[in-house]
């Protein structure tokens, strides 16, 4: 089967991220950029399913700047076939990434997608969920593993407290969680041929997606200062001020 | 118009988190409440009971699965203005999916309600909080419980009616689960560490952290002076050369703050240091600092907690 | 751009990428596992075997033989980052012999040599030594004792080496030998053999020389008595070794510059970062100029130093002489990196001379590049008589 994997440019997790003064944003100029880890974990997973044999061909997708190039190489260097760069300048919601990524669904005819749960620069969680409602697929989110049975996945679910699992149709979309595998590094002939691999480039408009943002942002700040620190005199009290005014336990 | 709340229970019982998702949707209108999925009965019956819930919806008693949920979300959207949930896992995995059916932009995660179209949310791991204004007509929400502070667990008297049954799209089926899990959480994604230092004196000391951190459902570090001396193992190292944490609690036993330290937790948003130096630097660093012996202050706590 | 012939000093994207890969690996070698290393000693076996394990130790060999094929400025690249990574020389030295040391091999040795010995020094299954100075020749090459002498299909050899770096781990050697009396030779230049052969500890015998730093890659005196060589692993002709050896110099000019500019950048900014978070006086140390100007100018001769080591890389990979520009980046750099790492001592304060805050041993690491594989005075003689064309004066 042919698997898609979708990948974002993100600001790099190494990056201590900081707020514009003029509350517009976060300051991405000069700052390294990496693939969302999560992003990485899936592309890993597509790649031992193509080494176990049950996927064939990975294709992997990004929707961004024209720069989002470089994490398609990063992902074709791991082991993907070919890349796709569906190029737009602006911001694109979790909703907009969702109908690009059907229309790319629609052009490729996958039988899995695989993507991160969550990018690691607007915290959404989300893509992955809007794109198997938009399919009408089933989903296997926040998944620790995936095996193919039949004509459908087993796909271990991280949830709250503990594990689930689920058994999902194909096709389907499953949503990488951390501990699904450990990505691999990149080897030195592999950087080098998947600099020879293909990138096709499309445009939203030649997918007939309208990306309009639905969230307009107000103002982005920083999380409020520690308060200078107090002194407790005794185990109680100190119990009592995390119970009920700090509210953490 | 009024407001959604997809409730999480569990064994019968809902969760804090939907109680503060309550408090949230409380801001934005009358609350509806769905409460479906396994142990759906009982659950209802205590959601019925929160103030402020005008109307308790049962759906199906089978295990909650995201596609006949969502579409269950959608059947009912028409009635709402929004819909909410946790921004627990299974908040998450089904009102995106109810989202983009509706053609609505999810909001994940809020931790402030400005008004009916505009909410607060953390982006970049909380590094940064975004006040985003909505354009769609109908906002489909998750929750930050730690945001809002719950209502309590009693107090009201909804009415209850079954959900029109949805159709289950049939895409997936629920094969088991594993919830119960003794094992510690991971250091890098507890919501609490506690960590021991030099201080401690040797690895059977641990124990007495371990005893703290088995009641807060806590992670356990150690600081490099603890790893050097052979205290504990080098991948509960919590520093600049060890693992960078950022938990809603860090609790700092016997730990005088060395700025190898500090960078490994000084993200964290609650720190409490118990050190018996009250010069130690980590006091300069620490929410709620206590100056005290180790070894008589945390069997303390651990007593103090189990109350 | 403006102009026809711009310069371009950016890095490629590929470039890039192989930093953030090599970065990456490397990453998985923190402080606290150097500090180790240079307490206890041990070759950092790890690294090496997980560089050859993403192929990275083929970087510039042929892609035949299972390399990369990629230039010097590439490698450059790679051991500067790995330099730089925290690794300092430890990292550097561990595999610096095996990215460049077997060129002559590469390009003087036959298809079935190549194949033979190339393919399991990229695999990592081997490590090889370099056995070329001696205690009594110091850097006049064409002076070197050990003699190798033939008895029908084989060499015997016998003489003693020194400062031969991983001679107590390696399972190969590139050995430099006499096969023709000095005397009897036609030039000063000739006379000597090149042999890339089996390191048989039955008859080498290995010392090892303690030393300032970098104690995980050991460095020692090799005495050779009766090593047998097949004449298969001569590497081209008889008597033309010293011609062959001098093919890999410049490239080992670059990558130690490259390594000793890795270094000094790692030194400045460990020191930049305690300078921004040490308060003293109730102010960052980092706030006052007698601080952060020196680090300043450090960074500014690093960064230069750097420059000219892509320079000479860039002249090697496109075919013209290097010399001038591969020696001057040697000295430029090995200077720079050693400033460097004193002036991030001297930033440290008192805790500079602590083991634990790394920047002492980077201090005592500085000093090889300095030293070695040439010492500044004679790259400072080589350029007043190669490029500026002073008489000879040694």
């Amino acid at each position: 089967m042919k698997v898609l994997v979708p990948v974002k440019r993100v600001v790099d997790y190494n990056v201590k991220v900081r707020v514009k003064a003029d509350g517009s944003g976060v300051e991405t100029a000069n700052v390294k950029m990496s693939m969302n880890p999560f992003d990485e974990i899936a592309v890993e997973e597509a790649v031992r399913l193509k080494e176990k044999g049950v996927a064939e061909e990975i294709v992997a997708v990004s929707c961004g700047p024209n720069a989002a190039q470089e994490q398609l190489r990063t992902a074709l260097a791991m082991g993907a076939d070919r890349g796709i760069l569906v190029e737009h300048d602006g911001v694109l919601e979790p909703l907009a990434v969702a109908k690009l990524l059907k229309a790319i669904v629609g052009r490729e005819g996958p039988a899995l997608v695989i993507l991160g749960k969550q990018a690691i620069d607007d915290d959404m969680s989300a893509t992955g969920q809007m794109l198997a409602a938009l399919l009408g697929w089933g989903q296997g989110t926040f998944a620790s593993r995936v095996e193919k049975e039949g004509d459908a996945l087993r796909v271990t679910r991280e949830v709250d407290g503990g594990l689930e699992t689920v058994s999902v149709k194909l096709p389907a979309i499953v949503t990488a969680d951390l501990r699904l595998n450990e990505p691999r590094y990149a080897s030195l002939p592999n950087i080098m041929k998947a600099r020879k691999k293909p990138i096709e480039t499309v445009k939203p408009a030649d997918l007939g997606v309208d990306v309009t943002p639905r969230l307009s942002v107000l103002k982005v700040e920083e999380p409020a200062k520690r308060q200078a620190g107090k002194k407790v005199g005794s185990v109680q009290e100190l119990v009592e001020k995390l119970r009920n005014e700090a509210k953490v336990i | 118009m009024a407001v959604l709340v997809l409730a999480d229970h569990k064994d019968g019982a809902l969760t804090q988190p939907t109680r503060s998702t309550v408090a949230a949707a409380r801001k934005l209108g009358d609350v509806h409440v769905l409460v479906a999925g396994e142990g759906a009965g009982a659950a209802a019956a205590a959601a019925a009971r929160l103030p402020g819930v005008a109307k308790l919806l049962t759906g199906s008693e089978a295990p909650a699965l995201a596609e006949p949920l969502a579409a269950q979300l959608v059947a009912l959207a028409p009635g709402y203005s929004h819909l909410l949930a946790p921004a627990s896992a299974a908040g998450r995995n089904v009102m995106p999916r109810a989202a983009a059916l509706l053609d609505v932009q999810v909001l994940s995660d809020v931790c402030g309600v400005v008004d009916a179209d505009t909410f607060i949310r953390p982006i970049y791991a909380g590094n940064a909080l975004a006040t985003v204004k909505s354009a769609d007509a109908k906002k489909v929400l998750t929750v930050r419980a730690t945001s809002f502070d719950p209502v309590p667990a009693e107090g009201g008297n909804a009415t209850v009616e079954a959900a029109p049954a949805a159709a289950d799209p049939g895409l997936s089926s629920f094969v088991g689960a594993e919830i119960v899990k003794s094992e510690r959480p991971e250091l890098t994604a507890a919501r609490i560490v506690i960590s021991g230092g030099r201080a401690m004196g040797s690895a059977e000391n641990f124990a007495i952290i371990e005893k703290v951190a088995d009641r807060l459902g806590a992670a356990v570090g150690a600081s490099r002076a603890a790893v050097d001396a052979g205290y504990a193992a080098n991948d509960m190292q919590v520093g600049q050369t060890g693992k960078i944490v950022a938990p809603e609690l860090y609790i700092a036993v016997g730990i005088s703050g060395a700025i190898q330290h500090l960078a490994g937790m000084k993200d964290s948003k609650v720190i409490v240091a118990i050190n018996k130096d009250e010069e130690a630097p980590i006091f300069q660093v620490a929410d709620y600092g206590l100056v005290a012996d180790l070894f008589k202050a945390v069997p303390e706590l651990e007593a103090e907690l189990a109350k | 751009m403006k102009g026809d012939n711009v310069v371009d000093f950016a890095l490629t994207p590929q470039h890039e990428a192989l930093q953030e890969a090599i970065g990456r690996i490397c990453a998985d070698f923190g402080d606290e596992y150097w500090l180790m290393r240079d307490r206890q000693g041990g070759f950092p076996t790890e690294l090496h075997q997980a560089l050859a394990k993403g192929g990275w130790l083929g970087v510039c060999m042929p892609e035949d033989v299972g390399g990369t094929g990629l230039g010097i400025t590439e490698a450059a690249l790679m051991m500067q980052t790995i330099a730089q990574s925290g690794a300092g020389m430890s990292g550097a030295s561990a595999i610096h012999m095996n990215i460049f040391g077997l060129q002559p091999v590469v390009v003087f040795g036959t298809e079935e040599q190549k194949q033979r010995m190339l393919p399991p020094l990229i695999e990592g299954r081997e490590r090889a030594c370099f056995a070329v100075t001696e205690p009594n020749t110091g850097l006049d090459t064409t002076q070197l004792k050990t003699r190798a002498e033939r008895r029908g299909d084989r060499y015997v050899v016998h003489g003693q080496k020194v400062w031969i770096s991983t001679a107590q781990v390696a399972e190969k050697m590139l050995l430099l030998a006499r096969t023709t009396p000095a005397e009897q030779a036609r030039k000063r230049t000739e006379g000597l053999s090149l042999f890339y052969t089996n390191f048989d500890r039955s008859r080498i015998e290995v010392r090892e020389i303690e030393k300032m730093g970098r104690k995980a890659v050991d460095s020692n005196q090799v005495f050779i008595d009766g090593l047998e060589i097949p004449v298969e692993d001569r590497i081209g002709e008889e008597g033309q070794g010293f011609r062959y050896i001098l093919h890999g110099m410049n490239p080992e000019r670059i990558l130690i510059a490259a390594e000793a500019a890795g270094l000094g950048h790692l030194a400045v900014s460990r020191a930049a970062a305690y300078a921004k978070e040490r308060v003293v006086f109730g102010r960052p140390i980092g706030q006052n100029q007698a601080i952060q100007h020196p680090l300043a100018e450090c960074w500014m001769e690093l960064e230069a130093a750097r420059l000219m080591t892509m320079n000479a890389a860039w002249r090697y990979d496109s075919g013209l002489e290097c010399g001038a520009q591969a020696n001057a980046a040697k000295y430029l750099a090995a200077e720079a990196g050693f400033k460097a790492c004193q002036q991030a001592v001297m930033t440290h304060g008192g805790f500079g001379y602590a083991k634990e805050y790394h920047v002492e041993r980077y201090l005592r690491e500085s000093m090889i590049p300095r030293i070695a594989p040439i010492s500044p005075q004679l790259i400072l003689s080589f350029v007043a008589e190669r490029v500026l064309g002073l008489p000879k004066s040694y």
